[in-house]
């Protein structure tokens, strides 16, 4: 049992610590001065977005208006033949429409 | 008969053996048996990982293989050399020298790759085995350098934050006791005691790796363009007083110990003094705006740019005549800065350069931090006057200077520079925050404004025309001064600074370059202006598309 357990948790450190080599390795790549030496070497220009360039959209914000709620409301009202939604397909009903 | 004999006789001195070893010498070989089979094994605690302020790694701890070698169990030598100098990329010979020793364990190589590692697994020589060694590892090797320091072969940080933050980051021991077999492999199941190790806590920095990166960029091609002795910039959040940027050169790679200079480990920007020259104007002319003593539209004559006073003469480096005091600091004149500063004295200057900070240490959290050699009014001598107020017989450090140049950009306040913004458990968890100090006032609001439309007017018309921006307004005062050697001014080494901040009419970042002995070109406007320019340029698109 002992060895057992042993294996198990060398096998698992062995993962643990190879899981930290990749992450480190994944760093290493990532490094923005190694990014940036290879896109030099490469002749390749890249630069930030100037000012103009970044536009930052505001998260739309849905209001909802009481008229557009009651509105909401009377159409549930009105459709009195709703049962027979039973009898045909929520899809079929939206293409006759 | 004589054999039966011979048996009971046998069998009683048996009994009589065993009776001696099991009952009158139990507790001899008990103790020796415990000892053979009970152990108690330290396990290392893991040394916390520093990140920077949008958590990206920038240091950490990795178990990483070393193969060695039992030589006296390996058989066929020569083969087990060619297999392992093809999987570790050693020479064949090199190997096979080190195999042929008598020897029980003998490294074959430290600290290898994964790619090694898999390889040397696979190729299964009796008598090649490998350890886990601990080893601190930089993903950004040079990046920081002088910011985040070094460890020494135990874990034990030697400088920067390794060393200030030590007793965080190193973490406890923990120890386990336990029975061994007679291979000594630790019985899982056969635990007395455990005490679990507590791994070391986290840093979080201030720094951001993609501002540091753009700083050193730039730095270093300023470093190499002008055959400089040394370089060093910050950026600072002048709100917060966060680092976003120290660095330095020369500098080193922190994954490689060995190859590191004495020149190369100095964080120059804390550890190093110098007269600040024409950068030091900032203060002179909050002081003398603050207490109204001159306004920006007062006129003074500059004398054409020499001017002698007693046995002294001063020099401006361009002949100005009447010009107002806007267009004094503007363009940088000296002639015109002293008559300015003769307005209100030598007691309310040595005010402002206290309040400014340049007589005590920032404060920031990093080991070795002078504070400048700067002497109280009492001791000032009869041509100070003369000197101070162009930011000579005064000497600073650089981040000394950021702090200064923070307080016009963030509406007169100074505040405390701050290079760490966290410390978390493992988990996560915030052991410690680091919240924003801010000691004092300086200057009123008023005079904020004012400044900022003088420093405005030198990147627009002034000694800073390289530092302007592309999409950004900027403000910044360039300085030059003679460095002094062997106590007296040196006529060919000087040290050309630019300070300033972005935009103008919202600061968001500070920034502090500081090139030491720039040749052929040496004044600040030509060789740190243009770094800033770039620094800033790069730095706010970053942040503006964040």
């Amino acid at each position: 049992m002992s060895y057992y357990i042993e294996k198990k948790e060398k096998a698992l450190n062995e993962i643990l610590d190879r899981n930290d080599q990749l992450s480190y390795n994944i760093k290493n790549l990532e490094s923005p001065s190694r990014l940036e030496r290879i896109l030099v070497s490469k002749n390749i220009n890249i630069t930030f977005p100037r000012k103009g360039h970044v536009l930052k959209m505001a998260k739309p914000v849905i209001v909802y208006r009481a008229q557009d709620i009651r509105q909401v409301g009377l159409e549930r009202k009105v459709n009195i033949f709703g049962f027979l939604d039973f009898f045909v397909s929520r899809a079929e009903a939206q293409a006759k429409e | 008969m004589a054999v039966f004999v011979f048996f009971i006789v046998s069998l009683s001195i048996l009994v009589l053996r065993l009776l001696y070893i099991q009952v009158i010498r139990y507790g001899f070989y008990k103790s020796i048996a415990d000892n053979q089979h009970n152990v108690s094994v330290e396990i290392p605690s893991k040394r916390g990982t520093i990140f920077d302020r949008n958590m990206r790694v920038l240091a950490v701890n990795l178990n990483i293989d070393s193969v060695f070698a039992n030589c006296r169990v390996i058989k066929n030598k020569r083969l087990a050399a060619a297999s392992l100098s093809k999987a570790l990329k050693i020479d064949q010979d090199k190997i096979y020298r080190k195999l042929e020793l008598d020897k029980s364990f003998v490294w074959l190589k430290r600290k290898i790759t994964l790619e090694e590692s898999d390889a040397v697994k696979k190729l299964k020589i009796e008598g090649i085995d490998m350890v886990k060694e601990s080893e601190r590892s930089y993903p950004d090797k040079s990046l920081a350098c002088h910011v985040i320091g070094t460890v020494d072969i135990d874990n034990n940080g030697l400088e920067g934050l390794e060393l200030y933050y030590d007793k965080y980051l190193k973490g406890e021991s923990g120890w386990v006791v336990s029975t061994q077999d007679a291979k000594r492999k630790i019985l899982e199941s056969y635990q007395y005691e455990f005490i679990p190790p507590k791994n070391g806590f986290n840093i979080v920095l201030s720094i951001d790796e993609v501002i540091q990166s753009i700083a050193e960029r730039e730095l270093a091609l300023a470093f190499e363009k002008f055959h400089a002795k040394a370089a060093s910039i910050i950026v600072m959040d002048p709100r917060t007083g966060d680092v976003l940027a120290m660095a330095n050169f020369p500098n080193y790679d922190l994954n490689d110990f060995k190859g590191r200079s004495q020149e190369s480990i100095r964080n120059r920007a804390i550890n190093d003094f110098f007269e600040p020259g024409s950068v030091f104007k900032i203060v002179t002319a909050s002081a003398a705006l603050e207490e109204k003593a001159v306004s920006l539209t007062d006129k003074f004559d500059c004398e054409n740019g020499e001017w002698r006073i007693g046995r002294r003469t001063l020099h401006d480096h361009t002949p100005h005549g009447i010009m107002t005091f806007k267009e004094i600091i503007e363009k940088s004149s000296n002639i015109g800065t002293v008559k300015a500063a003769a307005k209100f004295g030598q007691n309310i200057m040595y005010k402002y350069i206290k309040l400014f900070g340049f007589y005590d240490k920032t404060g920031i959290d990093l080991p070795g931090e002078v504070a400048g050699m700067n002497r109280p009014v009492a001791r000032w001598s009869g041509v100070s006057m003369y000197a101070i107020p162009m930011g000579q017989e005064v000497t600073t450090t650089a981040i000394q200077l950021a702090c200064a140049i923070a307080v016009i950009a963030d509406n007169g306040y100074i505040v405390r520079p701050r290079i760490v913004k966290q410390i978390t458990d493992p988990a996560g968890r915030v052991i410690k925050d680091f919240p924003v100090i801010v000691p004092r006032r300086v200057i009123s609001t008023d005079t904020v404004l004012k400044m900022r439309s003088v420093l405005k007017g030198v990147v627009e018309t002034g000694t800073g025309k390289k530092a302007k921006l592309e999409d950004y307004t900027a403000g910044g005062k360039t300085g030059t001064a003679q460095k002094v050697e062997n106590g007296v001014y040196s006529p060919d080494h000087f040290v050309g600074s630019f300070i300033g901040f972005a935009p103008v009419e919202k600061p968001v970042i500070a920034v502090v370059v500081s090139i030491d002995s720039p040749h052929p070109i040496y004044f600040g406007g030509d060789v740190a202006a243009p770094v800033f320019k770039n620094v800033v340029n790069d730095t706010l698109r970053y942040l503006n598309s964040r």
